[in-house]
């Protein structure tokens, strides 16, 4: 569970992101691991009508990814990450890569550099797949 | 422990022991901020030594574990303001 609101109310309503976020595992049709958001509470004071974004602050996109203890599963050593958006939970979108660090064992994604930052209030699914 | 997924280890009370013995729950761990090398598995609960000092600490996360972070450093806050 992550939640996320200013630091400074102590009203919660309509002011703070609550995510439940879980994780699984593919090898069926290429190695791919999924990382599904539902938000259980939504900052909705915050809500930005023309980009659909309820983010509270920076803290409400995403920055990057680390799976540990990757070598004791993966099978490659570069992936695509792709966000499914709640709007269309069907559609992948490749946003960038992520790679193996095999000195820290695990698989990195940066995210700090995108161009269009991810708001995690918009996102259904990430995922992290090799499809080779 | 913070909560199931996350343990420190500090020795405060030596600081000129460069090794100590820390207690791990049963479990495959991993350290948070230096994750240099493999993670270690416990079958079952027991110590494992980790360097310790007055500039050694660690955080070790559970396998099985989702723990979202906010990264103080690369979003430039000092403050929840300044998010």
């Amino acid at each position: 569970m992550y939640l996320n609101d200013d630091g400074l109310t102590t009203n919660v309503t309509g002011n703070v992101n609550q995510y439940r976020i879980s994780a699984t595992y593919s090898r069926s049709q290429g190695e791919s691991i999924y990382l599904t958001i539902v938000q259980t509470m939504t900052a909705t004071n915050y809500l930005n009508i023309q980009t659909n974004c309820s983010a509270v602050n920076q803290a409400d996109y995403l920055q990057s990814l680390y799976i540990y203890n990757a070598s004791s599963f993966k099978m490659h050593d570069t992936f695509f990450v792709q966000v499914a958006y709640e709007h269309d939970p069907t559609t992948y979108t490749t946003v960038g890569s992520a790679s193996f660090d095999a000195a820290t064992n695990r698989i990195v994604f940066d995210g700090s550099a995108l161009q269009n930052p991810i708001c995690l209030t918009q996102v259904y699914r990430i995922a992290i797949r090799n499809l080779a | 422990m913070l909560g199931g997924a996350l343990k420190t280890s500090v020795n405060a009370k030596n600081l000129t022991a460069t090794t100590t013995n820390f207690y791990f729950p049963a479990g495959t761990w991993c350290s948070v901020f230096a994750p240099v090398g493999d993670c270690f598995y416990n079958a079952v609960s027991q110590n494992v030594s980790l360097a310790s000092g007055l500039d050694k600490s660690f955080v070790h996360l559970r396998e099985g574990y989702i723990v979202p972070m906010q990264d103080a450093v690369a979003l430039k806050a000092k403050t929840t303001v300044d998010l």
